[in-house]
């Protein structure tokens, strides 16, 4: 037991550069790096996950919950727990909604078989697997473990997002399972396919109830010498969502521009943070210029690379935080709902969008 | 007799040059294809030899070896069997394959779109004539075989010939012959055909090489044509040698010379910018429904197709209407037409396309003044890439520190880590120790 704090010195130098208590951004600074510290504001899971940790053997894991929860942290924790001082070597962390860049693209292309068949549409053809399997998952299932630990950990975030490739995993999941394990991280259950939550064990890992997230901001105000009183943290809870991290950044970005926290401040520091091009975007549809105001819808899709139904919940947004009319907020949401019920079926999302923006003008510069 | 009948034969078959040194700007594609071939029959010899060797083994263990070097010798094979020429029509696609064999006193088996071509019909016509040597090769001394084109590979429709593309793949597999497909573009059911098979793209032809070839066929027919008006014709085929010369032959009918009134009125294609131009002012010009959707009726075609024409108007109506009321309304309509045809896309049911182009035609009478605008350019629609790939290292390095997608990192961390650096905290160092660059630039690296 004395050597644990060195062995977990060595896996934070390899994962995070730097030592993690230097860092300025609380937000890593007091991400926890031990599964019992985590043991108060999550004791049933702490259980199950003890009980892994104990018997080191885990089954495949499903993480199930909403946005900024704690998922991924308490994955790390549990693989952090089982390969101990082999942990930066056997762990791996995949994004399943990153792109693929060009140059993986092609990797993957060279590494397709020849078939040999001779007959049919497969004769001769090269076999490729999808990029994501070929490029990222199977190399590392593949390859051995190494050191002493009883196996690789491989975990995956968002993993609905996958479409096709979900498939791969029910015959990944059994032929490696000796090798590897795996841990999905979702908030959408609902995005996975059957196979593969029968395979698995569902956590459910839900928001942290207010008076432990109000423990755990307290906590670290305390440690940081900060007052802050209870309605300012529930206040905090309520904007963002129990998000720990968004919440954490939020409350630093505050203490630092107006050396005081309370609710006044978090409430101007929230506004100044929340995007602005949508905003101008709802702002020129009351000034009547449509050129303009299909130039600024381009510029998001340009620069910001949203998709049409995530514009739509910005503007969403931006109506709800707007001092509107009451009739009027309701005039316009019911607008931007129709709008997005209407377009599933549509085939180009800019003029879905323009009609809209075309209705939103002629109510903002009547009324 | 004769001579009647040679003024009848359309000078697109007449003049149809008969080898590669006739054809003008093709050296490209006709060197590669000239590799292929000649690949092809290095590639065959080897493998006679092959086989001629195998017969005189007797060693068992030996055979087994080469028997295995033999099999994998022809899977190489099939993929330098073949090749298919990918390009618009009327560029010479097929002229380059008949000269191609002329060069190689080849003979040519053709197989095109007026033949029937399901699964059955092609392995009759082919499964012999491609495994079988040619009797012109015991006769003739050069000759070296046949060469198979198979023209409008991607005519190839789905119910008259069913199994087409798996029966054309079984033919290259067992040919003895080298092969020669030609398509239009690439056609999602021939995607078996384009993993096997190396392809080639053939460009549109340029206006100077369209104008030689039409300045020798006017010397040869003893035409009185200026060079303005050959370049007139040139340029308005749009990249088309085969339509080029049919407008030639149209317009010299009834007599030697062209004067410039029917050649300015025969209605020949025209770019799209103009077009669309052109179809924009008369829709908004007419008063009666019927003759809008005439009007739409009449653009459409290999460029403008129906899927497109609703983007054109989009990206163009904002010059042509200008009140708000007018502008919601037919924004509402386009709305609409698209997402007809979003649901047309998605269930097959074109009975529905009538409706798409009724509304369309409704965009029209959205404006409620008569005012036309006067010289706007027209432009074509343009994509956007939603999701485009962040190609930038700083997000990787950032990705490690966050447990984040790249996504949500450009989303949410990067606009927060902008205001962070204001601040004298010694982020600006770490992050920098982190990205290994110099202090001084973190902050414009983050910002982007």
């Amino acid at each position: 037991m004395a050597e644990k704090p060195d062995f977990n010195l060595i896996s934070q130098t390899m994962y995070v550069p730097g030592d993690l208590k230097t860092i300025p951004l609380w937000r890593i600074k007091y991400r926890p790096l031990m599964l019992d510290s985590i043991e108060i504001y999550y004791p049933k899971i702490y259980k199950q996950l003890k009980g892994y940790s104990k018997a080191r053997n885990i089954p495949h894991l499903i993480f199930v919950g909403p946005e900024g929860g704690g998922k991924t942290l308490l994955a790390e924790l549990l693989a952090r727990e089982l390969l101990q001082s082999e942990f930066s070597i056997n762990y791996k962390l995949l994004f399943a909604d990153d792109p693929i860049g060009k140059a993986e693209r092609n990797e993957s292309k060279k590494q397709g078989r020849i078939s040999t068949r001779r007959i049919g549409s497969g004769a001769g053809s090269v076999r490729r697997f999808r990029p994501f399997i070929q490029m990222r998952v199977r190399p590392f299932l593949s390859n051995r473990k190494f050191g002493d630990a009883p196996f690789k950990i491989l975990t995956i975030k968002n993993f609905h997002r996958l479409d096709v490739e979900q498939q791969a995993f029910r015959r990944l999941m059994e032929k490696y399972s000796n090798n590897c394990r795996i841990i999905i991280v979702t908030n959408k259950i609902s995005g996975i396919i059957d196979p593969i939550i029968s395979r698995c064990q569902l956590i459910m890992v839900p928001y942290l109830p207010s008076h432990l997230f109000n423990m755990l901001i307290k906590s670290i105000c305390d440690k940081e010498k900060i007052d802050a009183k209870l309605d300012t943290l529930n206040y905090l809870n309520r904007i963002t969502h129990f998000n720990i991290g968004k919440a954490l950044d939020l409350l630093q970005l505050t203490n630092l521009t107006y050396n005081s926290i309370n609710i006044n401040n978090l409430s101007k520091m929230r506004s100044k943070l929340s995007s602005s091009l949508v905003k101008d975007l709802f702002i020129q549809t009351s000034k009547g210029k449509f050129p303009l105001i299909r130039r600024t819808l381009r510029e998001i899709f340009k620069q910001k690379s949203l998709s049409k139904s995530e514009i739509l919940v910005e503007l969403s947004r931006v109506v709800m935080q707007l001092p509107l009319e009451r009739k009027l907020r309701v005039l316009y949401l019911d607008l931007i709902a129709t709008t997005d019920f209407e377009s599933i079926e549509s085939n180009d999302d800019e003029i879905q969008l323009n009609k809209l923006l075309s209705q939103m003008m002629l109510v903002g510069t009547e009324l | 007799m004769s001579e009647i009948k040679e003024k009848n034969i359309p000078w697109v078959e007449k003049y149809r040059p008969q080898t590669i040194k006739d054809l003008i700007g093709f050296e490209k594609i006709s060197n590669k294809l000239k590799k292929f071939i000649d690949e092809f029959f290095i590639l065959q010899t080897k493998y006679r030899n092959l086989r001629k060797e195998i017969k005189t083994i007797s060693d068992p263990s030996v055979l087994r070896k080469k028997k295995l070097q033999l099999k994998s010798f022809q899977l190489k094979m099939i993929r330098n069997k073949a090749v298919l020429l990918i390009g618009p029509a009327g560029v010479g696609k097929t002229t380059i394959a008949y000269a191609l064999a002329n060069d190689y006193n080849m003979s040519v088996i053709e197989l095109n779109a007026s033949d029937v071509r399901t699964e059955d019909a092609i392995q009759n016509k082919l499964h012999e004539t491609v495994k079988s040597t040619n009797l012109l090769t015991f006769t003739k001394k050069k000759s070296r075989g046949k060469l198979i084109l198979i023209d409008e590979v991607d005519g190839l429709h789905g119910q008259s010939d069913r199994g087409g593309v798996k029966a054309l793949l079984n033919i290259i597999s067992i040919s003895k012959f080298p092969l020669i497909l030609t398509c239009n573009f690439r056609d999602k059911k021939l995607k078996g055909l384009f993993d096997l098979v190396e392809s080639i793209n053939v460009s549109k032809a340029l206006p100077q090489d369209i104008s030689k070839v039409l300045r020798k066929i006017s010397t040869n027919e003893n035409l009185k044509i200026s060079d303005e008006q050959i370049k007139h014709i040139a340029v308005e085929s749009n990249g088309d040698y085969r339509s080029s010369i049919n407008d030639l032959q149209a317009l010299t009918q009834s007599s030697l010379q062209i004067d410039e009134e029917t050649l300015a009125n025969i209605n020949i294609k025209r770019d799209t910018d103009t077009e669309v131009q052109i179809f924009m002012d008369k829709m908004f010009a007419t008063h009666r429904i019927k003759d809008a959707k005439k009007i739409i009726d009449d653009v459409l075609g290999p460029v403008i197709d129906f899927r497109t024409i609703h983007k054109w108007i989009n990206e163009n109506l904002l010059s042509f209407i200008t009140k708000r009321y007018d502008l919601h309304f037919a924004f509402d309509n386009l709305a609409y037409a698209d997402r007809i045809l979003g649901y047309i896309g998605r269930t097959q049911d074109y009975a529905h396309l009538s409706y798409y182009f009724d509304i369309l035609a409704g965009v029209r009478f959205a404006k409620s003044d008569d005012l036309l605008p006067k010289n706007k350019l027209i432009r074509p629609p343009r994509w956007f890439r939603t999701r485009a790939v962040p190609d930038d290292e700083i997000a990787l390095k950032l990705q490690k520190l966050y447990n984040m997608s790249l996504n949500s990192i450009m989303k949410e961390i990067r606009p927060n880590l902008n205001l962070f650096l204001k601040f004298p905290i010694g982020l600006k160092e770490y992050l920098a120790s982190i990205l290994q660059e110099d202090v001084k630039k973190v902050p414009k690296l983050i910002a982007n």
